[in-house]
C-alpha cells in the first residue's frame, strides 16, 4: 500500500505543476455551481415547464416546477463530471507517462501492476470525486437558499442523492479505465479525452430519458443502476489491468 | 560467481527474432560492453534481463535470481538507465530521484540520504530544487543514471549512456562509470561509441540477433586480426621481409614505408628474438610496437561477415 501512496503523491505534485490541467478539473465544476445562479434568478412564465413531465417535480406550483427544472437539469451534470473530470486527469497522467517516457524506468522498478494501477486510477479517482461531491454538495445549498422551500427535496431525492454519492465513484472507475484503454492506442491527450466522450454518452441518454419524462430516478432506480455499475466497472478495471501488464505497455502499447 | 547468467535466452515478436540463442556469462564486477547495431536486439535483452518482459525461450540468472520466477527480486537487484531518461519534468530533480528511491523500497531516511549522495556525486546538488524540465541534456542523463543507481543495484544496465551528449557532459559520465567500475559494480552497457567500450569495458559481446563474438576487448583482437608487431626501421621497411621471414615463427610479414608487420602467435615472447635478427641482419630499428586493430575494425569486421553470411544463406 505505501507504494500506492508513493504514486499518488508524485501524481498529485504533478497535477498541481500543470495549469492547464488544474484549470481543466477546476472550471466545469465551477461553472455549473455558477451558471444555475443565472437561470434561477431569470424568472419565466413557466410554459416549457407545463410541456414537460418530469416525474419527480409533480405537485410543484408553476413556478417551483421551473426552479425544480433548473435544478434538475443542472443536478444530473453532476453526474456526468464524476466521468468527466477523472478520463482528463488520466489522460494527462497516463499518456504523459507515455510521451515523456517515465513509464520504462517506473515499470523496472519492483512495483507490483495493481499498485502502480491503483495509484493511477486513484489520482484520477479522488481528485475527480472530490471536486464532484463539492460543487454538487455547493450547487444544493445555492438551491436550498435561492429556490422556494418545496424545491430542493423535487431535485434531491433519495434517487438523486444515492446516484450522486453511490454512483460518481462508479462511473469515475468506469471513466478511468475507459481513459486507460484508450490510453493505450494513442499518444495524444486531446485525441484521448475526444474519443473517451462517448462513454459519457449513455449518460447523457439517461438524463434526456428522466427529464423527458420517460422514467423516474427513484430510489430503487438508482440503487439498481449502482448495481450494474459495479460488475461493469470492475469489468472494466480488470480489461483496464490487463493493458497495464509490463509486457503489453512495452510491446504492444502505441 | 557470475552476475548474469544466461542459457539459450530467445525472444520472438511474431516471426522476427530479436535475440536468438544468447547464452552468456558476465562475472561479478564485470564491465560488459554489448555492442551491436540498431535493430540487433539490445534493448530487447536489457529488458528481457530487468524482468520487464518475458522470454519467449531459455533461461537467465540475473544477481542470482532465476528470470520468471523472482521477477521482483531481479527489478530490486538491478538498476537501468534507459534510452532515454525519462523523467518527470515538473518535478525537481530531488523530487524525481526520492520518487524511484521509495519505489524501489529505501526507508525514508536512506531514500533521502542516497539522494542527497548521489546529487552531490553527479554535481547536480546545487539545482536539486530546480524542475527538471530546465535541465540540459547532459544534467537529465546524469541524473537518469543517478537514479539507476539509487538502490545501490548488483547490476546496473546503461543503454547508450553517453547517446548525444556533447564530449565534455560524456567525458564526466564515462568518469563516473570508471569509478563504479573501481567499486566493483557490475555493469552491463549497451552502447554504439566503440572506442567508450574499448576504454570502459572488461569484456565485450558483440551482437546482431545472436552473440557473435564474446571476449576481453584484446581477444576480440587478437581473435579477428591475430597479434603481431610493428617495427619502424630507417629507410625502406621492405629490404628486411626476408630476414624476418626466416625466423620459423614469424606466421606473416608485409612492409610498408619504414613499418614492418609481422604477425606473430606470441609476440611478448617472440619479440626479442625478431630484434636481434633484424639488427644482426643490418636493421637500425626506431620503434617497436604491438599491432593494433581498433574495436571499431574489429565490430565492423564482425558485423560485416555477419552480413556476408546471411546474404549468402539467403
Amino acid at each position: 500500500m505505501h507504494k500506492v501512496v508513493v504514486i499518488l503523491r508524485k501524481e498529485f505534485s504533478e497535477i498541481v505543476q500543470q495549469r492547464i490541467l488544474l484549470f481543466s478539473i477546476l472550471l466545469p465544476p465551477l461553472l455549473f455551481v455558477v451558471i444555475p445562479l443565472f437561470f434561477l434568478q431569470l424568472g419565466g412564465n413557466g410554459s416549457r415547464a407545463s410541456t414537460l413531465k418530469v416525474p419527480s417535480l409533480q405537485g410543484l406550483t408553476v413556478n417551483e416546477y421551473r426552479q425544480g427544472l433548473v435544478g434538475t437539469e443542472f443536478s444530473n451534470i453532476y453526474i456526468l463530471l464524476s466521468m468527466i473530470v477523472p478520463s482528463i486527469i488520466a489522460a494527462y497522467s497516463i499518456i504523459g507517462e507515455k510521451t515523456n517516457r517515465t513509464l520504462e524506468p517506473l515499470l523496472a522498478t519492483p512495483v507490483r501492476r495493481w499498485q502502480l494501477l491503483a495509484g493511477k486510477i486513484l489520482a484520477a479517482l479522488l481528485p475527480a470525486v472530490l471536486v464532484t461531491w463539492i460543487s454538487g454538495g455547493l450547487f444544493i445549498v445555492e438551491l436550498a437558499i435561492l429556490t422556494d422551500a418545496n424545491v430542493v427535496s423535487h431535485v434531491a431525492t433519495p434517487g438523486w442523492l444515492i446516484l450522486f454519492l453511490a454512483g460518481t465513484p462508479l462511473l469515475g472507475l468506469i471513466a478511468v479505465a475507459v481513459m486507460t484503454a484508450i490510453s493505450s492506442r494513442v499518444n495524444d491527450t486531446r485525441t484521448a479525452q475526444q474519443l473517451s466522450v462517448w462513454a459519457v454518452v449513455p449518460i447523457i441518454g439517461i438524463v434526456l430519458g428522466e427529464l423527458s419524462g420517460q422514467f423516474e430516478l427513484t430510489a430503487l432506480v438508482a440503487v439498481i443502476t449502482s448495481l450494474i455499475l459495479v460488475p461493469l466497472a470492475a469489468l472494466l478495471t480488470w480489461g483496464a489491468a490487463q493493458l497495464f501488464q509490463r509486457e503489453t505497455i512495452l510491446t504492444r502499447w502505441k | 560467481m557470475n552476475a548474469i547468467e544466461t542459457t539459450h535466452l530467445t525472444r520472438t515478436f511474431g516471426s522476427l527474432v530479436a535475440v536468438d540463442d544468447l547464452t552468456l556469462a558476465i562475472p561479478e564486477g564485470t564491465v560488459f560492453g554489448f555492442l551491436g547495431p540498431n535493430g540487433a536486439g539490445k534493448t530487447t535483452t536489457v529488458r528481457m534481463l530487468s524482468a520487464l518482459i518475458a522470454p519467449t525461450r531459455g533461461n537467465a540468472v540475473v544477481a542470482g535470481h532465476r528470470l520468471g520466477e523472482d521477477n521482483d527480486a531481479i527489478r530490486q537487484a538491478v538498476g537501468i538507465l534507459t534510452e532515454t531518461p525519462g523523467l518527470y519534468d515538473r518535478l525537481s530533480a530531488w523530487q524525481n530521484l526520492l520518487f524511484f528511491a521509495e519505489m524501489y523500497d529505501l526507508p525514508a531516511k536512506r531514500a533521502s540520504t542516497q539522494v542527497e549522495r548521489y546529487l552531490r556525486l553527479l554535481d547536480l546538488w546545487d539545482r536539486r530544487n530546480d524542475k527538471v524540465g530546465g535541465f540540459s541534456k547532459g544534467m537529465r542523463q546524469k541524473l537518469a543514471i543517478a537514479r539507476a543507481l539509487l538502490h545501490e543495484p548488483k547490476v546496473t544496465f546503461l543503454d547508450e549512456p553517453t547517446s548525444g551528449l556533447d564530449p565534455e557532459a560524456a567525458r564526466v559520465v564515462r568518469d563516473f562509470i570508471k569509478e563504479l567500475r573501481a567499486e566493483g559494480r557490475t555493469i552491463f552497457l549497451t552502447t554504439h561509441n566503440l572506442p567508450e567500450a574499448d576504454e570502459l569495458c572488461d569484456l565485450i559481446g558483440v551482437f546482431r540477433s545472436q552473440l557473435l563474438r564474446l571476449g576481453t576487448p584484446a581477444q576480440l583482437r587478437a581473435g579477428l586480426f591475430g597479434a603481431g608487431t610493428q617495427v619502424r626501421v630507417v629507410g625502406d621497411a621492405a629490404r628486411w621481409i626476408e630476414a624476418a621471414r626466416a625466423l620459423p615463427f614469424v606466421q606473416g610479414v608485409t612492409a610498408e614505408g619504414g613499418t614492418l608487420s609481422i604477425s606473430l602467435a606470441h609476440p611478448d615472447e617472440q619479440n626479442p628474438e625478431l630484434v636481434r635478427a633484424l639488427v644482426e641482419a643490418g636493421a637500425h630499428i626506431r620503434a617497436v610496437e604491438p599491432t593494433s586493430h581498433s574495436l571499431e575494425e574489429v565490430y565492423l569486421e564482425l558485423v560485416e561477415n555477419t552480413r556476408q553470411a546471411a546474404a549468402v544463406s539467403h
